[in-house]
């Protein structure tokens, strides 16, 4: 099956027009692999970022400490 | 931003609770690069805390006319690329025989439309999975393209590479993650052709 030019435009983002974009709809309708590529592209727009439990800060201050208690131990 | 810069100022003349602002302004930063980048939380929590840590050794190399959350990134995107090589091994150490479902801490927020924000979670919980499979390097270029919405140039500043190669390795990501998603179980996919027949550009 040939990909193009829809696999370019996904890849691209391009801003399609509605006459392209009824193109790429037929497309996608018989192409498991362009519609996996939009599917994961949408899912690429909708990610969230995963955040640290909470004490990161606390946690940090304690790393920073020993790595401070090891460097003056090597310097002795 | 002032206040960020105030604060970079004074971390680099020695002020400990200074630096201790950064941190608390981007660890969700660094902690979420680590994460996408590792795959699990301790691994990322750890990679983050030696972020954090390189950044504060190599203060006095930070470039002021650069973003500072652009060279935290790039630190953190080095540090985990690395330590993925010397593991030589899959990088998530969960496997389908051992998941319990437990282990990955994916966050979310609730969402008024509770039908389609659990479509979207399950396909942000799948993606975050097929991450593993990529090269580490396209692994780190997606993450920064797609969860810290970075510029090609801001990635090609952060991982040491040409626009073009950025470029190249954002194209081939996508379409292995594509390969992967079609080569997965399907699941109802006539109503996820419908949701994605007509993408929004």
């Amino acid at each position: 099956m040939n990909h193009q030019p829809f696999e370019e435009w996904l890849l691209s983002e391009k801003l399609i027009d509605p006459k392209e974009k009824l193109e790429l709809d037929a497309h996608l309708r018989t192409c498991s692999y362009c519609s996996a590529l939009a599917e994961t592209g949408q899912a690429l727009r909708v990610v969230k970022k995963a955040s640290p439990a909470a004490g990161f800060t606390t946690r940090f201050h304690a790393r920073l400490a020993m790595q401070k208690a090891a460097d003056q131990r090597r310097k002795r | 931003m002032n206040d960020e810069l105030a604060w970079v100022l004074q971390a680099q003349q020695g002020n400990d609770e200074a630096f201790t602002k950064l941190v608390e302004e981007h660890q969700t930063h660094v902690y979420n690069l680590c994460y996408r980048m590792l795959g699990e939380p301790e691994a990322a929590e750890d990679a983050a805390q030696e972020t954090f840590l390189r950044a504060y050794q190599n203060l006095h190399r930070y470039d002021r006319s650069r973003s500072f959350a652009t060279w935290l990134l790039s630190i953190g995107a080095h540090y985990c690329i690395d330590r993925l090589r010397r593991r030589k091994l899959s990088v998530f150490s969960i496997d389908e025989e051992k998941d319990d479902g437990t282990s990955f801490e994916i966050r979310d927020t609730a969402s008024p439309d509770p039908e389609a924000e659990s479509v979207k979670r399950e396909d942000r919980d799948r993606l975050h999975v097929l991450l593993k499979d990529l090269d580490d390097t396209d692994r780190a270029a997606v993450i920064l393209r797609y969860w810290h919405d970075y510029s090609e140039i801001e990635i090609a500043d952060s991982l040491n590479l040409t626009v073009s190669a950025v470029k190249s390795r954002l194209h081939r990501a996508r379409r292995a993650l594509a390969g992967m998603w079609q080569d997965e179980k399907p699941r109802a996919r006539t109503e996820r052709r419908k949701v994605y027949e007509s993408p929004a550009f």
